[in-house]
């Protein structure tokens, strides 16, 4: 598989004075097309700066980022990058504007111009795809907020984007909607293979990803299998992160002398490794 | 709530409200201009049976004491001061003020005014759903798109605002609750404090209010918005031979009423 999105040796910092701290740091990565990335780190680590640089709202201060071999500085690809890299904000209720939730995933695809027969087919089977079909018909301000995210993924998809990046998509929603938006994001990685930018600070959505991306204070200090991550402790406890409860249990577990595999992801697989 | 936020819109399956609401405008904007034309109590009688008879049709006749309500004031103002203030035979006298024929004529006929004028137009957003409303008058203006009226920014602008009237009632809730808890006194008496504190509701409200149309705009461009791009759109308003039928016999009825009213 070839790579989707490159990052090469990415710097940026806001404002115009150069002496300024960058908020971002020399960042080299590559994303793979089909590839569930998570983006992890503390606040202020840099995590949103670092994802408005691949659909083209910011543009470097020095390095390149390329999507599909488009580079995002120059202004004519952003129409185009936009449309191959959808992005879903943390805030639900900032992101639905539409007084009907079709209208809403309608929006991305009426901007593309295209015939109302189509536009008609791609809302239904991105409803569908969310498993919000049932919920076409109603205003948004109705909705939970895992509802009103997974109608934010739902607009995104209708316009067929080759990438998804989510900044923080369940941190303001209840455990239920937590659960509900992931599973989705989840669906739509596995079924449609469309390439994942997950950013987070909750440990426990970024177990079961391809790659996890560790940013802290503007620079990636690790990249690599989740595993492999949260087996590195003194490298979580330098950046401030901590392990979901269940690494955190089959570490202390290994560390008694128990012989457990590391990838165990859920208290079910622990159980089952315990009785073989 | 609900009622207000929706623009009052109730949903239902009459004939008012299978008409495209392009229909439903530009018969409204005409009867607005027929109300100031009427005469004589025959006249007004007439219309305002005309408007009753609507409401049935449309089925929207309970809401019409609810939206003829806030206007209400503004009529009896409206009344009072024609009464007492036009000079002319007096009728009544009260000692201070007198109430005179020309004015009581000249009160009824302005209040009768406000009440068609009220009425006429929220039949327009009562039968017409928010979505459908703003499409129309897209493509009403489209027309003078060429002589640089923003058409479809326009109506997106609208559609943005009905669509947040929810999320700040909801925002302005949460800060009054906040301020209350702070011990706000929202119910106070004293003007001054009441004002001091309302300021403390609408700070915060503003803030709110640009940062959400900063994360707006924000996700609009994310996906693919420009301002004075070409769209398409999902729904399609079609103009039915309904609509051509009833704008016909429409402009027929006025252009007689007209004609017979000045040129006979």
């Amino acid at each position: 598989m070839g790579s989707l999105i490159e990052i090469q040796n990415l710097t940026f910092w806001y404002g115009e004075d150069k002496q300024e701290v960058p908020v971002i740091k020399d960042i080299n990565l590559s994303v793979k097309k089909g590839e569930f990335i998570a983006v992890v780190g503390p606040n202020g680590s840099g995590k949103s700066t670092l994802i408005r640089h691949l659909n083209g709202f910011l543009a470097p201060c020095r390095g390149r980022v390329t999507v599909d071999g488009l580079d995002t500085a120059e202004s004519r690809n952003l129409p185009v990058i936009r449309r191959k890299v959808g992005m879903v904000f943390q805030n639900p209720d900032t992101q639905l504007f539409a007084s009907v939730v079709e209208e809403d995933v309608a929006f991305g695809v009426e901007n593309l111009g295209l015939p109302r027969a189509e536009i008609r087919e791609r809302v239904d089977s991105a409803l569908a795809q969310v498993g919000m079909l049932e919920y076409k018909h109603y205003p948004p301000h109705r909705l939970s907020g895992g509802q009103k995210q997974k109608v934010a993924i739902a607009g995104i998809l209708a316009v067929q984007p080759e990438c998804i990046v989510l900044d923080e998509p369940t941190s303001m929603l209840d455990p239920r909607g937590k659960k509900e938006v992931r599973e989705a994001v989840r669906a739509l990685n596995a079924a449609l293979g469309i390439t994942v930018i997950y950013v987070t600070h909750d440990m426990n959505e970024v177990l079961r990803c391809d790659r996890l991306a560790a940013l802290s204070g503007g620079e990636i200090v690790f990249t690599g299998r989740p595993e492999d991550f949260f087996a590195d402790r003194e490298c979580l406890h330098r950046i401030g992160l901590q392990a979901p409860p269940i690494k955190e249990l089959v570490h202390s577990l290994t560390e008694e002398g128990f012989d457990l595999p590391r990838d165990l992801n859920s208290p079910e697989e622990l159980v089952d490794a315990l009785c073989r | 709530m609900e009622g207000i936020v929706l623009g009052q819109y109730v949903p239902g399956n009459s004939f008012l409200h299978k008409l495209d609401p392009r229909t439903k405008l530009i018969m409204s904007a005409v009867l607005l201009w027929v109300i100031f034309l009427l005469e004589g109590p025959l006249e007004y009688t007439g219309f305002g049976l005309f408007i009753v008879f609507l409401y049935l049709l449309a089925g929207v006749s309970g809401s019409f004491l609810k939206i003829l309500r806030p206007g209400l004031y503004l009529v009896l103002i409206t009344l009072i001061i024609n009464m007492i203030f036009t000079p002319g035979r007096v009728v009544l006298d009260l000692g201070l003020a007198d109430i005179t024929r020309e004015g009581l004529i000249q009160g009824l006929t302005m209040g009768f005014r406000l009440v068609f004028l009220i009425s006429m137009s929220s039949l327009v957003t009562l039968t017409t759903s928010p979505v459908r409303m703003t499409d129309g008058l897209e493509l009403l203006l489209k027309p003078f798109k060429k002589i640089g009226v923003p058409a479809s920014e326009l109506a997106m602008m609208m559609n943005i605002a009905l669509r947040f009237i929810p999320t700040f009632w909801e925002e302005t809730d949460k800060i009054r609750k906040a301020q209350i808890a702070r011990g706000a006194d929202f119910d106070s008496w004293n003007l001054g404090r009441r004002i001091k504190y309302i300021t403390a509701l609408l700070v915060p409200l503003f803030v709110s209010a640009f940062r959400k149309a900063d994360e707006l705009s924000m996700a609009m461009e994310a996906r693919g918005y420009t301002v004075g791009m070409e769209r398409t759109s999902l729904h399609e308003l079609k103009m039915n031979p309904r609509d051509y039928l009833v704008l016909t016999v429409f402009f027929i009825s006025v252009a007689a009423f007209v004609i017979n009213k000045y040129f006979i």
